[in-house]
Formats: structure tokens, C-alpha cells, sequence
């Protein structure tokens, strides 16, 4: 498991020790410059060395504490999690089988509303994916986030995507273009975490886009990089809150108001993939356009 | 016909999944805990073998590594199929010789059975 290095008990303790005899030397030259008695710098020196040991057992207690409460914070959440998937999977497959058996027939062939287990299915599946989310923020926070180093190809991941965006948009009525050139160097990424972001980028891209608007991804590769970058006309983010934008469970007051399930996660989970992938992730948003990008170096030949 | 040894302590997945392997056209054993299915392995020598982590008596890790020990049984393929999700875990179960490691949750029966059929050629 790796621990930050201010969490490590051993770093803490040895720097505790420099402090302490850096305090002791300089609360002597002090108290010799001033010319007291030995007696009395001894003292002062021995004063101040204990109040250094005192403090400096207090903050790393402290901080132990604190590291102790985030690995059970996190061993919790992934036992939880374990938990919980073990129902979820007996759903799913058994939703599976019985729409396999024929269980989709109150589906209306005219409307094509869903039937009782589309329903099922598709919620099931929102509880299937709040676990993943849980399971992957909590990696994040505890820096356990692994991600694969492969080829990516951001521009099969993006057709792939948008086709799968294709009907909900145009039932939305959201025109969903891509430009990018025919061929595009690989960058060195984790495939499914990738194919995560994009979803998450074209999802809030067309979900906060009023009908009639449209969302435009632009590929482009330049020298060491590839710059992905999606922009829609649709609701905007609000100047004041843009700083948060990134936060954890943070939803801007416009997404709300268009939304109202959505945790607030997805774009924190994004940069930080995108982070550890060695890129850069940024947005700006006004003037009634919103556009969000992502940077990720070219693998290198 | 080929045969799955579909080692997994949870009743519910054993017969959803046993059901749907077998309209497939496959003949699944079943065990329900890791002593069991070592024994079943042993006994059948199945074309393959789906293996859960989380089970009673042995566990899956436990269960793998007696499986490639065991020459009558290393040859067979062995997927893990589990709702565990760790780094660690997925690299243990393949340095053991598991040919994939599946999330239940992330794929649907078709999935499943799909990759199944693959491991069986």
C-alpha cells in the first residue's frame, strides 16, 4: 500500500528528531548570545526540546489518526462494495435469462416503450455503475488508483461512443458531430477508464444542451500530444461556480435544474484519470458555449 | 459435450448462470464450495472451469493454485468470475494461471457466456 510520505510514521519520527535538535542548538545559541548563567540556558534549551517533543507527538498522533481513519474509510467502502455487487450480478442475469425467455413482451411494439424489465434492467444497472463510481472514487482518494498503460485510440473510443450517444441525442433533438483527422497516434492510457471520460465528457456535453442545440468533438494531434475537446450551446456553467466544477459531488445549479439524479462525480473521477495519465484536463464555459478538453501525451516511439 | 465445472457458493448465480450455460448447449456441474470443486475437477476433468473467489472451506486463490499443481487438472482453463475488484486481486489470480478475470457485475449473461465458449475451443 503506498502512503504519502507525510502519513509514514518512521519519515515523521526522524523529522521530528531534526526539529527537535535544530530547536535544542538554537534555543541554545540564543540563550548564549544573551549571556545568561549555564543554568539557565540549559533550562531554556530543555524547555524548549521538551515543548518541540510534546507538539510534535500531538501532530504525528495527529496525522496517524487521520491515516488510520482514511484506510478504514476506504477497507469499508470496498468490503461495502463487495457486498453489494454480489445481489447486483444475481439481478442482472437473472433479468438477463428472463427477457432471453420471452419476459419483454408487455413491451409496446408501436411506442417502443420499455417494458416492466427494461425498467428493471436499466435501474439495475444505475445501481451496478454507483457502485463502480463509489468504488473508484474511493481508489482515488486513498491513491490506489492503477491505471493500465496501453495504446488508446481516443478516435475508436470517440466514434464508438457517439454512436451509442446517436439516439438519445436525436431523440433530444442535439446534433452530435465529430471532426478529426482519418488517423490518429495511440496515446498511453487505460482503454476502459478512457472510454469512462469520453462517456462522461458526451454525456454532460448533450444532457445540458437544449433542443436544437449541438455538441462538436474536435480531435486534433499536435507534435507530442493529442487535444480532444467537445463543445455544446447548451445551458452553461455559471462564472461563480466554475472553480468547483471539478470538486468532488459538486453539480452546478443550471445541472440541476436540467437533472436531477447525477452524484457528481464523473468529472472528478476524470481528471483524475486524466491526471495520472500524465494530461491535462480544462473547460471554459460563456458566451452561451461550453467547451471542455483533455491533453494526453503521444506515446512515445 | 463439453462440460464446465462452475465452482460458486451463492445458490441464486449457480442456477441463473447453470441454466443459461446449459440452453447454450453446455453440461455445467456445479460446487459449491472450494473443497468440492477441487474434487469435481479432479473427478471430471471439465473442458472449463468458472471460478469464484469467495467461497466457503477453500477459497478461489487456494483452489487455483491446487488446480495447476495437480497435473490432471493444470491443463484445464480457468476463468474467475468475481465481484472482488482490486488491483492486487487480478494480478494473483492471473501470476496463478487464470486465463481472465471477469467482474459478474460488468458483464451481462451473453458476455459471459460468450467468453466461455471461447475458452472451451
Amino acid at each position: 500500500m503506498r502512503l504519502p510520505l507525510w502519513q509514514c510514521p518512521p519519515f515523521l519520527f526522524v523529522l521530528m528528531g531534526f526539529v527537535n535538535v535544530a530547536a535544542m542548538l538554537g534555543a541554545y545559541a540564543l540563550a548564549t548570545r544573551f549571556r545568561t548563567e549555564p543554568e539557565i540556558a540549559a533550562l531554556i534549551v530543555i524547555g524548549v526540546s521538551v515543548f518541540i517533543l510534546v507538539i510534535g507527538n500531538l501532530i504525528i498522533t495527529g496525522f496517524n489518526r487521520v491515516a488510520e481513519a482514511n484506510r478504514i474509510k476506504s477497507e469499508f467502502i470496498s468490503i461495502v462494495s463487495h457486498q453489494l455487487r454480489a445481489p447486483l450480478a444475481i439481478f442482472k442475469w437473472t433479468l438477463d435469462l428472463l427477457k432471453q425467455k420471452g419476459g419483454a413482451r408487455d413491451r409496446d411494439p408501436e411506442s417502443g416503450n420499455p417494458s416492466y424489465l427494461d425498467i428493471l434492467q436499466e435501474n439495475n444497472e444505475k445501481m451496478v455503475q454507483m457502485v463502480n463510481t463509489l468504488l473508484e472514487v474511493s481508489r482515488i482518494d486513498s491513491n490506489h488508483l492503477v491505471l493500465n498503460r496501453e495504446p488508446v485510440h481516443l478516435l475508436d473510443i470517440t466514434r464508438k461512443t457517439v454512436q451509442s450517444f446517436r439516439q438519445y441525442a436525436d431523440a433530444s433533438n442535439i446534433a452530435l458531430a465529430v471532426e478529426a483527422p482519418d488517423t490518429l497516434a495511440p496515446v498511453l492510457g487505460d482503454e476502459s477508464r478512457m472510454r469512462m471520460v469520453v462517456q462522461n465528457l458526451v454525456d454532460n456535453a448533450i444532457r445540458y444542451s437544449m433542443p436544437g442545440g449541438h455538441v462538436k468533438i474536435f480531435i486534433r494531434e499536435n507534435k507530442q500530444s493529442i487535444i480532444w475537446q467537445i463543445e455544446n450551446n447548451g445551458v452553461g456553467i455559471p462564472p461563480d461556480q466554475q472553480k468547483y466544477i471539478f470538486q468532488k459531488f459538486f453539480r452546478s445549479s443550471t445541472a440541476m435544474k436540467y437533472r436531477t439524479e447525477g452524484n457528481g462525480l464523473g468529472l472528478y473521477i476524470a481528471k483524475a484519470i486524466i491526471e495520472e495519465l500524465n494530461g491535462t484536463v480544462d473547460f471554459a464555459s460563456g458566451g452561451g458555449k461550453t467547451v471542455f478538453w483533455f491533453i494526453l501525451p503521444v506515446i512515445k516511439k | 459435450m463439453k462440460k464446465i465445472l462452475f465452482i460458486e457458493d451463492d445458490p441464486g448465480l449457480q442456477k441463473t448462470l447453470g441454466d443459461a450455460l446449459r440452453g447454450a448447449g453446455y453440461e455445467v456441474s456445479s460446487a459449491l464450495d472450494g473443497d468440492e470443486g477441487l474434487r469435481r475437477a479432479q473427478r471430471d476433468i471439465p473442458g472449463l472451469i468458472l471460478l469464484d473467489l469467495i467461497l466457503p472451506k477453500k477459497d478461489g486463490f487456494e483452489v487455483l493454485r491446487a488446480l495447476k499443481d495437480d497435473s490432471r487438472t493444470s491443463g484445464i482453463p480457468v476463468i474467475v468470475l468475481t465481484n472482488l475488484e482490486g488491483d492486487r486481486e487480478v494480478q494473483k489470480a492471473m501470476e496463478c494461471g487464470a486465463i481472465s478475470y471477469l467482474v459478474k457485475t460488468n458483464y451481462s449473461l451473453q458476455e459471459v457466456i460468450e467468453r466461455a465458449g471461447e475458452a472451451l475451443k
